[in-house]
């Protein structure tokens, strides 16, 4: 049973305060947390006296006994670590420093996170939460959860592993036109050219654009009827007749190929922001490395391939990195495109699918457990992505 | 600092230069041609980036029985401004625009000044648990998006701030902070420590000399961490969705979907609408960019 | 205005010690430059004493007063860093005036002492301008102004001329030397550049892996340095080594010499018989500033020792150098040591001379370069290296052959084993 938060913060700052108050005395007076053995004792001496005297002074009971201590256990060595630490450290300033933001981050980010690992080992959908808001209990799933990822598919058409390839494969085909168009861009921009600065800016509007607009604006152009690339396609049939008797014509983008709508639409979203990477990297990259070549006599693309790419290898791998949790995490595009209520399920990812789990079909446990799935998946790939970072980091800092 | 900022942004452009050889003339006339196969190049690009937005312009400025329509000129005939006044008039729109100006403002405000002191204690101290708190921070860029708005929102409802600005406010203040914290420490890094320590001589605290010396020096970083915090506020809707529900508090992103997903398309109503939210945004974004690509790249870096 | 007094003074950093035990009294308005190679742990003295570092042990005192916790501002110090660290969002007189506003001085007060300051140091013109805009010897003299404006009971110099070039680096010497003059108060210098301590000390510390080598005057360092580190260290070109063994012919003693010693600190740094401590003996008067503790090491490291073994494995037909005895008092407490024996490229005299002098060193020149006003000359004598410098024009051709003697009042000598001189 996981209380609200709300809850242990009243119960962790009064009996943290109580504890803290009578632990400060000590701490001053007798330099007690300077003993190697108290940091131990005071952990295990202080909740099992203190649980007692729960039981004994407040009529908790002794069957809440093994709860209390365990709170108990938990503030007391927070506190003494936090003396130990904190307080006694000379690393006050920096903790403190920091202690806005981490608070934050684990009242809005923590916090949340391990209330959905929480319901994943629970049960909660349409049936069970009238009961859960009533009695605050859930009954426990266990693993199924877990198990019904695997076997149940989220969606009314794809599951899991249909679901994890198409993601794949959508992250792999973003990633790879991104940096290959914002690398084409930036080296197109590295060129002493006029009007630079009004390239650079109009190139970047598609990132700038609320995302929101730039999507909706490029789902109007692949609308089936008024759309540009149909327009143009009817357009070019009616110039070229012989063209429709190759099969080429209007297409129902929305309807017969979502993915690809979306797809092609998050590919001219995201090369701007790999240009602009790539192109501070370029600029960082000292001349004189191309002087060097030029007199060895290299040509564009041997100048390209062993001095341009392994130089602004250590700027392009964390800017992939990113990109790759954020396109397998990105649910905008597609949500967007086919979002709407009776919009297809063919272009769903499994971001989109967890979303769709859980607030179109109400199955919340099934998508807490959806949701770690991914995050697991994700984690592995970024440990990936910087084992090989850091391997190509090591090898230009010797 | 803004010394080291401009030698990085004033390029050399030497990438495709190609080494001398032949004649004057005929060289002349090769740079001629790869010159125009740039110029070429970039602003086929450029037409792709910036078409729908061109688009969107031309559909807001149609008149409303031609809104929908297959003429693909970017200024139709009998231009007028009707779809704008439409939208003015019988949606909340500014009211829409107030509301997520006020949260993103707010939000991005909070998400900044978090993040700077904290990026500080990461960029020049060294303590026990810094590496694990900025793989903490790292790991927090693999949550799914769809993974925290279930409790984000029962947090918000047991607080009584269901469609509430203080509700969002919460919801998005540290989504960004992670990336915030990360950029900025990369920009702290670049600042040479002897300057806190000149000013520890000349008589200020440690924290003296990070609001003295090192905020004012960041300026830059700090509008890209700004930036970032505006951006992801105000184009959030997956949150605004599930936590606002009057359509006097929502946030322009809601509201221009409601245009958008009705029936009937307000096709022009949805134009004028986002017109008027793009050009904000684009300004602010095209002013800060040329800080962006240093901000981006040291960040990214020194990470 | 103030003395600065290091009692015992270790840094720290886990197991890896920075620096050893620093004692040293600095008397009112002296000029002190600490001098030794990067590493030595010279700059993190400086900054123990201006407050930025923590000192692991012992004291630092500022006009008497224990100093170890007080904080940087109230030490009545300022500094000049080795980049400057001008705020760079300020002009040069909101930089100048920083650390007055930050007292709350009255805003007359700070007008009068930038402007005062900016008058010694010629900056009137430069006041309004950021520091971006400045030239490097510009930062660099409001660098020092922003020092001088504070009144400061001690000026700290964090090697501040290594930014700069060559010629403008002269400048500033010169111009650091007059302000000392003018202003009467304590400075302590660090660099590590040799002829800056030379030019501008009273007194020099030569640091080296943290431990205190050698303090004295410039002069003293010159004249009598205590140990091969501070020889090979101090004076340019770098002091002639020769490995050799004293050898005892009835009255006369010599020095037979058999090979080229590891010369200068950087072969000393990496051998190890420059971290040595300098001992102190009776054999060898040293300065009455020197300050060094007795304790012995290990004597020569491994390295060093294979090294010096595998030259004189090598056949030499060597050369004998007579001592005089007034050099080396007790000969016999050093026969069949390994010595070292030091001669500077000026003492080393080119050409034939009278009979009395005995000592003739037949040598082959190997290059020679021009210096304008004097030649480098790099001689061989089989395969002992010798550097000599004479007049220009040496009119003489690589291979032609080079009698030289040594100035024997000037001879130094070293115990190869612990580094230590032992001539008077």
């Amino acid at each position: 049973m996981l209380y609200s938060i709300y809850e242990v913060i009243w119960f962790f700052f009064i009996v943290a305060f109580g504890i803290l108050a009578i632990e400060g005395y000590f701490y001053y007076h007798f330099k007690f947390y300077d003993r190697k053995w108290f940091l131990p004792a005071g952990a295990v001496f202080f909740p099992l006296a203190a649980s007692f005297a729960c039981a004994f002074f407040l009529d908790a009971g002794y069957s809440r006994l093994p709860a209390h201590f365990l709170y108990f256990f938990i503030s007391e060595t927070a506190i003494l670590l936090f003396f130990r630490h904190v307080v006694r450290g000379r690393f006050l300033l920096p903790y403190l420093l920091m202690a806005p933001a981490f608070v934050g981050l684990a009242l809005l980010l923590a916090y949340p996170f391990f209330f959905e690992v929480y319901l994943s080992f629970h049960d909660l959908k349409l049936t069970t939460i009238m009961e859960w808001k009533n009695t605050g209990k859930l009954p426990f799933a266990g693993l199924r959860q877990f198990v019904n990822v695997f076997t149940v598919p989220p969606l009314a058409e794809a599951g899991f592993w249909k679901l994890l390839i198409r993601t794949l494969l959508w992250t792999f085909i973003n990633i790879f036109f991104h940096v290959l168009g914002g690398f084409i861009l930036a080296l197109l921009l590295n060129n002493k050219i006029r009007f630079k600065g009004i390239y650079r800016t109009l190139l970047v509007v598609p990132w700038a654009m609320p995302q929101v607009v730039a999507v909706l604006a490029m789902r109007g152009e692949f609308h089936s009827q008024y759309g540009f690339i149909n327009v143009m396609l009817a357009k070019l049939v009616a110039w070229f007749p012989f063209l429709a008797g190759l099969g080429i014509g209007p297409v129902q983008w929305l309807s017969d190929y979502p993915l690809m709508t979306c797809t092609l639409i998050n590919i001219w979203l995201g090369i701007p922001f790999m240009m602009v990477v790539i192109l501070g990297g370029l600029q960082s990259i000292s001349s004189s490395y191309y002087d060097a070549a030029d007199i060895d006599g290299a040509g564009y693309f041997q100048k390209l391939r062993y001095i341009t790419i392994p130089l602004i290898k250590p700027v392009l791998m964390p800017a992939i990195t990113l990109g790759t949790v954020w396109t397998f995490n990105n649910i905008n595009v597609i949500y967007l495109v086919t979002g709407q209520s009776g919009g297809t399920e063919q272009a769903d990812i499994l971001v989109s699918a967890l979303y769709k789990a859980a607030f179109t079909y109400n199955r919340y446990s099934y998508s807490a457990a959806f949701a770690i799935v991914i995050f697991a998946i994700l984690l592995l790939i970024s440990v990936f992505y910087l084992r090989t970072f850091d391997a190509a980091k090591s090898q230009y800092e010797r | 600092m803004k010394d080291k900022l401009k030698m990085q942004v004033t390029s050399h452009y030497r990438i495709l230069r190609s080494p001398a050889r032949g004649g004057g003339k005929s060289q002349a006339r090769k740079k001629l041609i790869r010159n125009f196969l740039i110029h070429f190049g970039i602003i086929l690009f450029s037409i792709v980036c910036i078409y729908p937005l061109l688009r969107i312009f031309s559909v807001s400025i149609r008149p409303g029985d031609r809104v929908i329509s297959t003429d693909l000129s970017i200024i139709p005939d009998s231009a007028a401004l009707l779809s704008y006044a439409r939208l003015l008039k019988e949606t909340h729109f500014l009211r829409w625009l107030w509301n997520s100006l006020i949260i993103t403002m707010t939000t991005s405000f909070i998400g900044v000044s978090l993040a700077s002191t904290a990026a500080y204690a990461f960029s020049r101290f060294k303590f026990p648990g810094k590496k694990f708190a900025l793989l903490l921070l790292l790991s927090t860029q693999m949550i799914p998006a769809g993974m925290l708005i279930l409790p984000l929102f029962l947090m918000i409802m047991k607080l009584g701030l269901i469609n509430t600005y203080l509700g969002m406010i919460i919801a998005y203040s540290v989504s960004s902070l992670p990336f915030s914290i990360w950029i900025l420490k990369g920009y702290y890094d670049t600042i040479p420590r002897s300057l806190e320590e000149a000013a520890l001589v000349d008589g200020t605290s440690m924290i003296g000399a990070f609001y003295r010396i090192i905020l004012p020096l960041s300026t830059p970083a700090l509008s890209i961490a700004f930036l970032f915090n505006f951006t992801m506020a105000w184009n959030e809707y997956l949150v605004a969705r599930v936590v606002l529900f009057s359509s006097k508090q929502y946030t322009w992103t809601l509201g221009l979907f409601e245009l958008q997903g009705q029936f009937i398309t307000q096709w022009g109503m949805f134009a004028a609408g986002s017109m008027l939210v793009t050009i904000p945004v684009l300004l602010v974004f095209l002013y800060s960019s040329k800080w962006l690509i240093s901000g981006l790249t040291l960040g990214s870096v020194k990470g | 205005m103030a003395n600065v007094k290091f009692i015992n003074v270790t840094k720290r950093y886990g197991e890896l010690v920075i620096l050893d035990g620093i004692n040293m009294e600095i008397k009112d308005r002296e000029f002190v430059v600490i001098v030794g190679p990067s590493g030595c742990g010279k700059t993190t003295l400086l900054r123990m004493l201006a407050g930025l570092e923590e000192i692991s042990e012992g004291g630092i005192y500022i006009d008497n007063k224990f100093v170890n916790q007080v904080h940087p501002s109230k030490r009545e110090i300022a500094m000049v860093f080795q980049d400057y660290a001008l705020y760079p969002h300020m002009t040069v007189a909101e930089n100048m005036s920083f650390a007055l506003r930050l007292k709350k001085m009255p805003q007359k007060e700070v007008k009068h002492r930038v402007s005062e300051a900016a008058g010694t140091l010629q900056l009137q013109k430069l006041l309004d301008r950021m520091p971006r805009q400045l030239s490097g010897g510009q930062r660099q003299r409001v660098a020092i102004g922003r020092a001088i404006v504070r009144k400061p009971k001690v000026f700290l110099f964090d090697e501040p001329l290594s930014n700069l070039d060559a010629k403008l680096r002269e400048e500033m010497r010169v111009e650091i030397a007059k302000l000392h003059q003018r202003l009467t108060s304590t400075v302590i210098y660090v660099t590590h550049d040799q002829v800056e301590a030379m030019t501008l000390a009273g007194r020099i510390m030569v640091l080296n892996r943290g431990i205190v080598q050698q303090i004295g005057t410039p002069i003293e360092i010159y004249r009598k340095p205590v140990n091969l580190f501070v020889a090979g260290f101090i004076g340019s070109p770098t002091m002639n080594f020769i490995n050799g063994k004293i050898e005892i012919n009835g009255e006369d003693v010599y020095f037979k010499a058999s090979g080229t010693a590891p010369q200068g600190p950087e072969q000393g740094a990496s051998g190890g018989t420059a971290a040595l401590r300098p001992q102190v003996s009776e054999a060898m008067p040293t300065t009455s500033s020197s300050v060094g503790r007795n304790a012995t090491r290990p004597q020569v490291s491994p390295a060093c020792a294979e090294a010096s073994a595998g030259r004189e494995a090598m056949p030499t037909t060597s050369f004998r150098i007579q001592i005089p005895s007034f050099l080396l008092p007790d000969a016999g407490a050093h026969k069949n040591k390994e010595i070292v024996l030091g001669i500077r490229p000026d003492d080393v005299r080119v050409g034939k001379f009278s009979d009395k002098n005995r000592d003739v060193i037949e040598t082959v020149l190997e290059v020679s370069e021009l210096l304008g006003h004097r030649e480098n000359l790099y001689l061989k004598a089989q395969d002992i290296k010798i550097l000599a410098i004479v007049e220009a024009f040496f009119n003489q051709s690589p291979g032609s052959a080079v009698p030289v003697s040594f100035n024997h009042e000037n001879m130094h000598l070293f115990d190869k084993g612990n580094g230590s001189r032992i001539s008077v």
